[in-house]
């Protein structure tokens, strides 16, 4: 169980690097604050758009991007070690360096949950939707897949970033931005020209989003299982990809001296 | 607060800004992040059948991108300072400290107000769709006096940050509820009754009425008001920030943490 | 003129006296113009303390102080024109600008009239050896290049009197050397000069006095070679070589204070407590077939483990 043992190391460094942004406290008075008026700010625009129904869409759609967004700094915290400079010391050391990364980076994906978990529950109330309450369990089942697909893109992109570490806070804007214009967030994909569309597909949020849209207005339920099955495929392939991207960029870096950049 | 408060100080901290940011791209990742808010606002307009409103994107994406320079990168000079051991330095100097920050500070908010360009531009390229500056002296005249006040802002915020351990916490915390209040993406309007009164209070409101009238063809009202308000708040936040820098000066001084190691 | 003088200067960290860290305590001591005064003490002793106390960085708990006759709490401005601070280490530069940026920027913040900063300037990107490096990002330079660049902004408002906090570290021995030079050609032009150091070669060849501080308070403030004295007034032999019944032999010798091993490199130190006694040790270890001999007096290295004890890593 060394592999786990590590993982859990590392995620009390994770944690300690949570503590580092907010006290309990100043999570749900700051951090919250600041992503529930960022939410509502985009759902009174379906007001604006003189459409209850786009009120409704852009709650939901902002009320599970919200988590994403969170689960994307995932990205930074794969560059943290960098500034530690602790880097060069897991890569040389004996045990697990993804065991070592993905310990410290998987508080950001329970960050995620719970901030989605939050912003469902505000949101709704403040705009009177009451979902059925299996239909709001399964939703969030949903919404933990989705963090975890947006988890997997983040480690991927924090591989890139590792070395480039100055881009790292321009990523996750950027990143985030992305994901709320294409993936079905503020508008639906098919809104996107094609090529726009592929890329939506591809990256996380966008099937699973649709799942939620389904459960919550009765969809089919083989619509539904296939729009879960494709973020499951989504998660999965990020995830495959961020752990190979990150041997090869990570050991490689011995080889081509980024081992010790910042 | 003792110091020289000289043309020399302002030009020489401002002149190091402008090399500063040249060097440091991170420093312009609102111009880069902010901008395509303008591509996600308009394309919920336009998908409603609402392009007409394309302008109210467009403005939320110009404040904003103004607003983080302040927020994000100008309210982040005194903690970097202080991390990186030269706060300790331009207190020792006979330069004001608050002449150094307003300063550099200038320069990056100033720098916002290219977001403008850039939106316009997305909006454009994006959806096709050429939003007309009807009023172009009145969207200059509000483009400077916001990222003026912006800056008097960002003096109130980075002293407040400096004194805090979570400064990444209440940086990431204020701008929300500022756009939200201040009806930058959504007329104010369309707030719960009980917060509009305090619209007013935040520059933002009155840019973003502006310059949705600066897009407007309807002739303009009250544009004097609205730029004395913008410039009015932002003075105010700037004499409180120079009453706060003070204090946390004297307080770092006292404790000894000028310096964060 | 005092260039500095100090009064029971005092410098507390935490308001809770149980937890309470005295960083500076009862200090009192006054440096002329002109001087170049040393300040040693381990880790922690207080010279940096003392030093932003002096450089108006820091407030002081109790007692005064005074640069060039000016109070540095209750008249800062007056005092910060005239002081030049040298920090070191890796933080106090802008990495993102180049070494001549950075100090453009400091001649401005001392307003410095703009022609005679670019004098000033390109003259000590010379004298400190900066050269071309001048004009790359200071995140490319190695230590000592920073050290080099610490030490040209702290020169760059020409002031009367320099604080140099631990200048030298990082420099390699021929730029350590160099900087030797000009602190003496500093002290030539009239400047005072309070330079923090752990070297006890550079401490003894550049400083008028030493003051040796430990856990915040000054223990002795007097010229090397009177520290030195502190220690032992006479000679002592060092050599290599010997067996046992020569050393019992040695101890048993009029006027040998004790026979030590040496700290490094094998062999054993005589220390003597009567000078006329040298002659005959050194007949003794000559017959006695020892060839490697050195005699040498105590150096302030001496005089600081004398004082300091031996603390090893320890705080």
């Amino acid at each position: 169980m060394t592999w786990w043992n590590i993982y859990r190391q590392g995620l009390l460094v994770g944690i300690a690097d949570l503590r580092q942004f907010w006290t309990l406290r100043s999570w749900f008075f700051a951090w919250l604050v600041r992503v529930l008026t960022n939410a509502f700010a985009w759902v009174l625009l379906g007001r604006v758009a003189g459409s209850e129904d786009k009120v409704h869409y852009l709650l939901v759609g902002h009320a599970v991007a919200a988590g994403a967004s969170a689960a994307l700094w995932a990205s930074n915290a794969t560059t943290w070690s960098r500034w530690d400079g602790t880097h060069p010391l897991l890569v040389i050391a004996p045990g697990s360096l993804l065991a070592a990364v993905i310990g410290r980076t998987s508080v950001w994906l329970l960050n995620g949950m719970a901030t989605s978990l939050m912003s469902f529950i505000v949101l709704f109330a403040a705009f009177g939707v009451v979902p059925q309450p299996s239909a709001a369990l399964a939703s969030l089942g949903v919404v933990l897949l989705v963090c975890t697909s947006a988890f997997g893109f983040a480690l991927w992109t924090g591989a890139w970033l590792s070395n480039r570490g100055r881009f790292r806070n321009i990523a996750l804007d950027l990143s985030s931005m992305i994901l709320v214009a294409i993936c079905g967030v503020s508008v639906p994909v098919e809104f996107w020209p094609r090529p726009v569309q592929w890329i939506a597909n591809a990256i996380p949020m966008t099937h699973g989003l649709a799942a939620i849209r389904l459960i919550l207005g009765h969809g089919a339920h083989g619509s539904i299982a296939w729009q879960i099955a494709l973020e499951v495929a989504v998660a999965s392939g990020w995830l495959l990809l961020s752990l190979l991207t990150m041997t090869r960029l990570f050991n490689g870096g011995r080889a081509d001296g980024s081992i010790e950049l910042v | 607060m003792s110091g020289r408060f000289s043309t020399r100080v302002l030009l020489g901290a401002a002149r190091m800004q402008a090399r500063l940011t040249r060097q440091k791209i991170e420093d312009l990742r609102p111009l880069l992040t902010m901008p395509p808010i303008a591509l996600v606002s308009v394309a919920v307009l336009v998908h409603a059948g609402k392009a007409q409103l394309a302008p109210y994107g467009l403005v939320a994406a110009v404040l904003m991108t103004v607003g983080q320079m302040g927020n994000f990168v100008a309210s982040e000079i005194v903690f970097m300072e202080r991390n990186e051991q030269t706060l300790e330095l331009v207190v020792a100097s006979p330069a004001s400290y608050y002449a150094v920050l307003l300063a550099r500070i200038l320069v990056l908010t100033s720098l916002g107000v290219i977001g403008a360009l850039e939106s316009w531009l997305l909006v454009r390229i994006c959806f096709g769709l050429h939003l007309t500056v009807h009023h172009p002296g009145l969207a200059l005249a509000t483009l400077a006096a916001t990222s003026v006040a912006a800056a008097g802002t960002a003096l109130l915020t980075t002293a407040l940050f400096a004194l805090g351990n979570q400064v990444r916490t209440f940086q990431n915390a204020i701008n929300g509820p500022l756009y939200l209040l201040g009806g930058v993406l959504v007329p104010t309007s369309f707030l719960p009754a009980w917060l509009q009164p305090l619209s007013p209070f935040v520059f933002f409101y009155w840019a973003a009425n502006l310059l949705r009238a600066a897009l407007s063809s309807a002739e303009v009202q009250g544009a004097a008001v609205g730029l004395a308000s913008i410039l009015a708040l932002g003075a105010g936040a700037a004499l409180l920030g120079y009453g706060v820098l003070q204090r946390m000066l004297t307080r770092l001084r006292r404790s000894g943490a000028l310096g964060l190691t | 003129m005092l260039a500095i003088e100090t009064e029971s200067l005092t410098r507390t960290y935490g308001t809770n006296k149980r937890d309470q860290i005295v960083a500076l305590k009862g200090v009192t001591l006054t440096v002329q113009e002109g001087e170049v005064r040393g300040l040693l003490g381990p880790n922690g002793a207080g010279k940096t303390t003392l030093v932003k106390l002096l450089s108006t960085v820091l407030l002081p708990t109790s007692g005064w102080a005074r640069v060039l006759g000016h109070d540095v709490v209750r008249e800062t401005a007056a005092v910060r024109p005239l002081i030049g601070i040298v920090f070191g280490g890796d933080k106090g530069l802008h990495y993102k600008l180049s070494g001549r940026q950075n100090l453009e920027y400091w001649a401005a913040l001392y307003e410095v009239q703009p022609q005679a900063a670019r004098t000033r300037i390109a003259r000590l990107i010379e004298r400190t050896g900066l050269g071309e490096r001048a004009e790359h990002l200071v995140e490319t330079y190695s230590r000592g290049m920073k050290q080099r660049l610490h030490l040209a902004r702290g020169l760059v408002a020409d002031a009367r009197v320099l604080f140099l906090d631990e200048p030298t570290i990082g420099m390699d021995p021929v730029a350590a050397h160099d900087f030797r030079q000009l602190v003496r050609e500093l002290r030539d032009e009239g400047r005072t000069i309070l330079l923090t150091t752990h070297d006890m070669a550079e401490a003894e060849a550049l400083c008028d006095r030493v003051a040796l501080i430990d856990r915040g308070r000054l223990l002795a403030v007097e010229t090397p070679a009177q520290l030195s004295q502190y220690v032992a007034k006479f000679e002592r032999v060092d050599f290599q070589g010997g067996h046992a019944t020569l050393i019992e032999q040695l101890r048993r010798e009029r006027g040998v204070a004790s026979v030590i091993p040496a700290a490094q490199g094998g062999g054993h130190r005589i220390e003597l407590s009567d000078e006329s006694a040298q002659r005959h040790i050194l007949a003794l270890l000559v017959e006695a077939g020892i060839t490697s001999i050195r005699t040498s007096r105590p150096g302030l290295e001496e005089v600081y483990m004398h004082l300091l004890g031996d603390r090893g890593l320890r705080l």
